[in-house]
């Protein structure tokens, strides 16, 4: 089965922690702005642009993995059918907000880009571009959450580790909001070697 | 009819793109920005953007990213993208307060640079600029074929060539089909410099990548939000004739009119182009307005 794992925005070390523990036969590009790959054309970001390297790299078939602010793009692909399997690492979205609140968190993100002379600069030819720092901005509520889910039937794999923001007490209810079959797997550590040995143990049987 | 050339014209390298601007009047003076509506140009302005000059502006009209003169997309996910070019051009030009006269898609666009940016921001005039009605806020029904075509319409937009005309005539033809409350010598205004010659035939400078999306959430709780965030003047112009993008019902266009602060006008037998279809009435309820809240 192929897989492509999109590591997470604005990762200092891009796909070299997870390509270190995932077999050779993954497919774990570093993504624009990051590692060796040059920011986007355009120079700014947003979770389209990684879905399409997925969606072109696996071609319908095999498994996407997406870590923390990528997990979102994951499940995009995974709602357009263009994989069999999904898993999610951090992936289960934040604490929701109220609309003002999404919208004055919106706004800050924007000042806060327009107050780094960094993400708005030529970006460098390569290393981390200072503007992923800054985030996609993408805001979701609960019904649309929910929703959106539901039109992901292929098998759902989460993995939560210390550093997600979804609060745990609500992880199994999101879950439960996935087409398909759900399979969530709680790790004491942050440890790209333990998320990969647990999407490969669900992967030899996702149907969970 | 005549209608004359911009006074000036840049290209302004910032926000790691490139935006084309034509200007008018005097630097010196308070700044104007006018911003078109989707798939536009800054050309739309050149009726009514040497009248604002002559009230004592610096008018400066712009391509926004994926259109006219500007630097590509390489995504349709690029709403607060543009905000932020606004904000530096805003900067790059002198900085603010700045006055905005903005069309539709870009009505939009003054309202969140307003809400963001509020120090950049004196006044707006909207030209029918109140966002989609709420019918167009929901989510679609089946959201795997939603989000396919996205990727069909993305593979589109960076993979194939985009599709040649053969005459400007005919891409007028086919725009003044689209909005056919527009004059047909402004048809052919936008059309000439909304558009490009190449080896095959004539395209639509409008990158296609623009306006393609996935479904995401913006709900009408989140657009009332964004424009109770707006504090300057708002002066809100909308028309009173049927028009393709004239869609929101009387009760919903009063609310937004309420959630904006903003006073609201008519321009009487005009559709969604008042701007267009009567500069002059737009011309005094702008100098009514400006009047009233300064420059």
């Amino acid at each position: 089965m192929t897989v492509v794992l999109l590591h997470d925005l604005g990762a200092e070390e891009a796909g070299e922690p997870w390509r270190a523990a995932a077999p050779d036969d993954w497919v774990v590009p570093d993504l624009p702005g990051h590692g060796s790959t040059p920011a986007p054309r355009h120079g700014a970001y947003d979770p389209m642009s990684p879905v399409t390297i997925a969606r072109w790299a696996l071609d319908g078939r095999g498994l996407v993995v997406g870590v923390a602010q990528n997990a979102h793009g994951a499940l995009i692909l995974a709602a357009g059918r263009g994989c069999e399997a999904v898993a999610v690492v951090d992936g289960l979205w934040h604490p929701w907000e109220e609309p003002a609140d999404a919208i004055e968190a919106m706004y800050a993100g924007l000042r806060g880009i327009l107050g780094d002379p960094g993400a708005t600069a030529p970006a460098p030819a390569s290393g981390l571009d200072p503007r992923t720092k800054h985030g996609y901005g993408v805001h979701m509520s609960p019904a649309f959450a929910q929703r959106f889910w539901s039109a992901i039937d292929c098998p759902v794999l989460a993995i939560e580790t210390p550093a997600s923001t979804t609060p745990p007490a609500e992880r199994e209810e999101r879950l439960s909001w996935f087409g398909g079959d759900t399979t969530l797997v709680v790790l004491s550590d942050v440890d790209p070697a333990a998320a990969v040995s647990a999407v490969r143990e669900w992967s030899g049987h996702p149907g969970g | 009819m005549d209608i004359p050339e911009p006074e000036r014209a840049a290209l302004v390298d910032l926000d790691r793109t490139t935006l084309r601007t034509w200007g008018w009047g005097s630097v010196d003076d308070p700044l104007v920005l006018c911003v078109h509506g989707a798939y536009d140009h800054g050309r739309m302005f050149d009726g009514i953007a040497p009248r604002l000059a002559a009230l004592g502006y610096h008018v400066v009209a712009i391509d926004f990213r994926g259109h006219g003169d500007s630097g590509p997309l390489d995504t349709g996910f690029a709403w607060t993208l543009f905000h932020i070019d606004l904000a530096l051009l805003i900067e790059h030009l002198g900085g603010g307060p700045v006055g905005f006269v903005a069309h539709s898609f870009g009505g939009g666009q003054a309202t969140g640079v307003a809400g963001a940016f509020p120090e950049l921001v004196r006044w707006v005039v909207n030209i029918d600029g109140l966002g989609p009605p709420a019918a167009g806020l929901v989510p679609p029904d089946q959201i795997p074929e939603a989000v396919q075509r996205s990727f069909e319409r993305t593979d589109r937009a960076l993979l194939s060539t985009r599709r040649p005309w053969a005459s400007l005539e005919e891409m007028a033809t086919y725009r003044g089909r689209n909005n056919p409350r527009l004059p047909p010598e402004w048809v052919m205004h936008l059309v000439r410099h909304g558009a490009r010659e190449t080896e095959d035939g004539w395209v639509w400078k409008a990158d296609p990548m623009f306006g393609v999306g996935i479904p995401s959430e913006f709900n009408v709780a989140m657009l009332e939000a964004e424009m109770r965030h707006v504090r300057c003047p708002v002066l809100l112009l909308t028309g009173d004739q049927e028009d393709t993008w004239r869609e929101h019902h009387d009760d919903e266009l009063s609310e937004r009119v309420e959630w904006l602060g903003a006073r609201h006008e008519v321009v009487s037998g005009t559709g969604h182009y008042c701007h267009v279809e009567d500069p002059d009435a737009t011309m005094r309820l702008i100098e009514e307005f400006l009047a009233e809240v300064g420059p």
